[in-house]
């Protein structure tokens, strides 16, 4: 799984995407979760960090299930007026949509999680840079930036106990905070790009060699292939 | 001497209409294998000079009006950043922005594509920089883990694995311990004695570079040059010019200034010894209350068996004994990495901690944390983390309002002298943001000194900076805690600094901290 072509895997599952928006189907909902999944496990993805991510995501679709399936029955019983074979029915409609919308919530949750967790930084900018043509300037940025995080996060707390030693009582989404902290990127910003063209990294050149190579091949075509079906069969169904 | 790199007749400015040069008419050059070392007052242009001389200015900002590099015969401005990075490569002053990747071994790759190393070769030339410049245990750590120290050494590997011809360094030593520095130099000296590397370096230290120089070069204002061949002999006959020029005096031998305002005697013995020392004493004494000395002055600070938590795991520092009183300067010493920002920020109520820890005789985790940043205030080691306006008088002006309660026209004529006496007048207009980083952590200095707290925690306050501005910041810091018994906590890697204006050492090492003497 780690080994599907990063680009491929990226617009296969943006198409999943797309298609699962128009998938009402259960089987096929929990046909493309059980994939994931697999594909997860084969991975050798984090479970763990899987697990925290589903957390807030049960939260939602719990909470998606309960308001469709309460204000299907509601409807139903307005509807039905009373008639009590009309009224099993209905509930059993809403029970089956309920579950096809909170499924598909979940659809989402583990095709994002099947390219985030399966696929590294380095791997999708290198993979687009050769399979896209991406200019090697917003590769780069975008690693940077990420690999940048950290001392970010370590950053803005350090503006905003800036301010409070100030005597500036401040929240910590402060505009004026985040307007310290967007300053001090730009000069981040600015220093890193110095930084980087100082050991030779030149934006233009298109023949610089890469230390990861990645090549479409008939695996990852197969791969995408089976990745969108499975939503696709949802949708014709 | 035969010139190897030769810069002519440079004027530089940050912007085109602008009437102030940052250089103007500078004429220097290069020997070929030598290591030179520029001195210069804080922003005098030294590192717009290693910036333009690297070709990343212009181009990434400023206009160069005249003048041109040749380096081995080859003009420097028609060449592609790749080309260039033969000839000069240039290490920053910031160790935390000078990677785009998230470790060493990615990096060095990074390098190697830059000038199209085939991908076969690039594992094992990594490997073997790695090796060869003594960082392999560097290689897959991640950055965000690594001292400042360890990423200094790990961006100078990366530049040596260019194997440029110039290697550009620029204030080098940020914030590094002796044993880190001495790593770095060692790397150096290797590279230097195999390929005949010529080393420019900007430092404001002439006496780090006593083994390695072959000649200091002194820069005044907009680059002009002052003195052009002082070699590391002649350095001591050029005492009286460096004090004169307001640089730091490389053989000064520190005497201590500061006497705590009561008694202090024991503090005078204990600073005597450890200036006489040098390395770090044996300790004498591991403070207890009251302890240290015979002192009835008011505790300010009190850490009994404290220990400091990095997260609910991981401590910091263990069982901690330390005790200062009011108006005392404390020096914090000890190697890069090791809790000296922890046991600041745990000052401010940033970290958790144990045991008993109490700020003017009340316990830290009672007090509110609005009053403790009354009481307790702090310049971080990167200054730019704390200015909150976009004018460098009404930055300090700030802290007088805030503080004292001024009125803002007040508040910003009060500013004036301040800004006058830390050589910041002629930017009072500038953005703190565009100060150099000398000039800027002066700023952040200024507005916490201007802010009136009884506890001031300074965070390598004269990292950067030349002779003078150091005196004026720590003569100003000694003033404040003479005059109105201001209590001063300052962290340093520079210990004839801490020599001279500490009462006592507070040293920060092997996952705790003690009192030395």
């Amino acid at each position: 799984m780690r080994k599907i072509n990063p680009t491929v895997k990226f617009f296969a599952v943006i198409a999943a995407a797309v298609l699962t928006a128009f998938n009402f189907s259960l089987f096929w909902n929990l046909a493309l979760i059980g994939f994931c999944l697999a594909a997860m496990i084969l991975a050798k993805a984090n479970f763990k960090r899987l697990l925290w991510i589903l957390l807030p995501i049960t939260l939602v679709a719990v909470s998606l299930f309960m308001a469709t399936y309460l204000n299907g029955r509601a409807a139903g019983e307005v509807g039905a007026g009373g008639e009590s074979f009309f009224t099993m029915s209905i509930h059993g409609a809403s029970l089956r949509d309920a579950a096809a919308l909170s499924l598909r919530i979940y659809a989402y949750a583990f095709l994002g999680m099947l390219f985030s967790l399966t696929t590294g930084s380095n791997d999708l900018c290198y993979s687009l840079m050769q399979q896209l043509k991406i200019r090697p300037k917003f590769a780069y940025s975008v690693l940077a930036a990420f690999n940048l995080l950290p001392a970010l996060q370590k950053e803005y707390g350090q503006i905003l106990l800036a301010y409070k030693v100030r005597g500036d009582r401040v929240s910590p989404l402060s505009p004026k905070v985040a307007f310290s902290a967007l300053v001090n990127t730009m000069h981040y910003s600015e220093s890193l790009a110095m930084a980087m063209e100082s050991k030779g990294f030149d934006e233009n050149d298109r023949e610089r060699t890469m230390y990861l190579a990645f090549r479409v091949r008939a695996a990852d075509i197969l791969w995408a292939i089976v990745v969108a079906l499975i939503p696709l069969c949802g949708v014709l169904q | 001497m035969k010139e190897y790199c030769k810069i002519e007749n440079l004027t530089f400015r940050y912007f085109e209409e602008s009437k102030r040069n940052v250089l103007e008419n500078v004429n220097l050059s290069f020997e070929e294998g030598k290591v030179t070392v520029l001195l210069g007052n804080s922003g005098c242009g030294k590192s717009t000079l290693a910036a333009v001389l690297c070709g990343l200015y212009p181009e990434n900002a400023g206009y160069l009006e005249s003048g041109r590099i040749v380096i081995d015969g080859v003009d420097m401005e028609k060449l592609s950043f790749r080309e260039r990075c033969r000839y000069t490569v240039q290490m920053f002053q910031n160790p935390d922005l000078q990677f785009c990747m998230k470790d060493l071994r990615e990096e060095l790759y990074f390098c190697m594509e830059n000038i199209r190393v085939p991908r076969e070769e690039m594992a094992a030339r990594a490997e073997s920089t790695a090796e060869k410049y003594g960082a392999a245990d560097l290689l897959d750590k991640p950055f965000a883990v690594l001292s400042g120290g360890e990423k200094q050494r790990a961006a100078l590997v990366c530049l040596l694995l260019l194997d440029p011809k110039i290697l550009v360094l620029d204030e080098p030593f940020a914030n590094l311990d002796e044993i880190s520095t001495k790593r770095y130099l060692d790397v150096l000296k290797k590279k230097i004695a195999e390929n005949r590397t010529t080393v420019i370096v900007i430092d404001h230290k002439a006496s780090n570079w006593l083994d390695l120089a072959d000649r200091y070069v002194v820069l005044g204002e907009k680059g002009s040059v002052l003195r052009e061949n002082i070699s590391p002999v002649d350095l001591a006959s050029e005492r009286e010019f460096f004090r004169s020029a307001g640089l730091l005096d490389p053989f000064a031998v520190p005497q201590r200034k500061h006497v705590a305002p009561h008694g202090g005697e024991d503090a005078r013995e204990a600073g005597e010894a450890f200036a006489a020392n040098g390395e770090h004493a044996e300790t004498t004494a591991q403070t207890e209350p009251g302890g240290c000395g015979h002192d009835d002055r008011e505790s300010v600070i009190s850490l009994t068996n404290v220990t400091i938590y990095h997260n609910k795991k991981v401590s910091v520092l263990t069982d901690v004994n330390l005790h200062c009183r009011k108006g005392e300067m404390i020096a914090v010493l000890g190697p890069s990495g090791m809790g000296k920002t922890s046991l600041f920020l745990t000052l401010l109520s940033q970290k958790k901690y144990t045991g008993s820890l109490r700020v003017n005789g009340e316990e830290l985790n009672r007090m509110k944390k609005g009053e403790i940043f009354n009481r307790v205030g702090i310049v971080f080691q990167n200054p730019a983390h704390q200015f909150i306006t976009t004018n460098v008088q009404k930055e300090v002006a700030l802290s007088l309002r805030i503080r004292k309660g001024l009125a803002e026209e007040e508040a910003e004529e009060r500013a004036l002298p301040l800004l006058e006496e830390f050589d910041l007048r002629p930017f009072r207009q500038f953005s703190p943001f565009m100060l150099s980083q000398g000039q800027q952590r002066r700023l952040g200095v200024l507005t916490m000194l201007a802010g009136g707290q009884d506890i001031l925690l300074l965070d390598e306050p004269t990292y950067g900076q030349d002779g003078r501005t150091t005196r004026a910041i720590m003569d100003r810091c000694q003033k404040l805690s003479e005059e109105e018994g201001i209590t001063v906590l300052f962290s340093t890697h520079d210990k004839e600094l801490a020599r001279e204006y500490a009462d006592r050492f507070w040293i920060v090492e092997g996952g705790s901290a003690h009192e030395e003497n």
